[in-house]
């Protein structure tokens, strides 16, 4: 017996048109903040790991639009998040985590191969930074092609401006996470990188410019002879 | 070949310890020279390993077009207003509910 790999079929743009609808009906259905974050990460939840890039598709798809209450309504959803620590995020493996086994069960083969000490603990990310480590690092996804990096990232950051809190509370969040050494969620370069959105999008620069910003970023202290693999 | 990982309760942690060297390396990995042949005879039979798909298929997500065909200015979100005045008649948490499944169906 042999596990089903086949990928779901895409959604088709009416599909994708009608879930978003329905997205910003479900978001208007009550004022509460709180209700409108539950709203968001019960999807995240349902939708499961695997099916993060369709919750920030379905993002894409409002911001995308020329439905500017619609925008209004997700970008101050997760303004309220950021107020709250508590994005509606997607897990991707981290490089430098590790967890110990567990000394009452059996030892695990991959505890001896790539996955030292155990399988690789995953990190929940928010959007931007979902985008980036999917783009940077090695995770257990196929790596991110900078072009849908940077139209997924350009397209994330406009949705997020329209909403006052969304736009001052996000990059200083990506400016304190790029500021951590100790936590082992980000590459140096992932670091760079967030510090770059951070930058730019602070200076009030257009979300184009915000995610080539990411993509021009290089690591500083790297010698140019070496030969650099991020993990 | 190893047999780390199997459900052998002598090979837990716990279990090696209580062996205290009556054992040697040499005799675990003797005990998998059956096994071993066995899977050397499968090596030839399996089927040939998959490709790594050279996009992820939630890159190919990202990339779904929605608005192919529909103007600029015309890019609106109309709502569905018997969803959202269903929703906005029941409790918070069971709303909240009911809109993720709702989403969901819409894109199968």
């Amino acid at each position: 017996m042999t596990a089903d790999t086949t990928a779901p079929p895409l959604p088709s743009p009416a599909e994708l048109r009608a879930a978003a609808d329905r997205l910003v009906s479900a978001l208007a259905a009550h004022d509460d903040p709180e209700y409108r974050l539950t709203v968001l990460k019960r999807l995240v939840r349902r939708l499961g790991e695997e099916r993060y890039p369709l919750f920030l598709r379905l993002l894409g798809v409002v911001a995308e639009s020329d439905d500017a209450r619609a925008q209004r309504l997700l970008a101050e959803t997760f303004g309220t998040a950021l107020r709250r620590m508590d994005m509606p995020g997607g897990a991707l493996s981290s490089w430098g985590a590790a967890r110990l086994p567990d000394p009452s069960a059996p030892l695990a083969a991959s505890a001896f191969s790539g996955h030292f000490f155990g399988a690789a603990p995953q990190r929940l990310l928010g959007p931007v930074e979902y985008l980036t480590v999917w783009h940077l690092q090695r995770t257990q996804r196929t790596a991110l092609g900078a072009e849908t990096f940077r139209t997924a990232l350009a397209r994330m950051i406009a949705l997020l401006n329209r909403s006052d809190d969304a736009r001052a509370l996000y990059p200083q969040k990506l400016a304190a996470d790029a500021q951590n050494e100790l936590e082992g969620a980000y590459t140096r370069a992932t670091r760079d990188r967030l510090a770059a959105i951070a930058a730019a999008w602070k200076a009030g620069r257009p979300p184009e410019e915000v995610a080539q910003a990411a993509l021009d970023a290089q690591s500083g202290d790297t010698p140019a002879n070496w030969v650099v693999r991020d993990l | 070949m190893s047999t780390i990982g199997s459900s052998d309760p002598h090979l837990t942690r716990a279990g090696l310890a209580r062996l205290d060297g009556q054992v040697s390396l040499d005799e675990l990995h003797g005990r998998d020279q059956g096994q071993a042949a066995g899977l050397e005879q499968l090596r030839d039979t399996g089927p040939a390993p998959q490709a790594r798909p050279a996009t992820d298929a939630g890159e190919d997500v990202l990339n779904a077009a929605a608005w192919e065909g529909i103007p600029a200015g015309e890019r609106l979100l109309a709502g569905d207003q018997d969803f959202e005045a269903q929703l906005g008649a029941m409790e918070l948490s069971g709303a909240a509910d009911s809109a993720a499944d709702a989403i969901l169906s819409a894109i199968g």
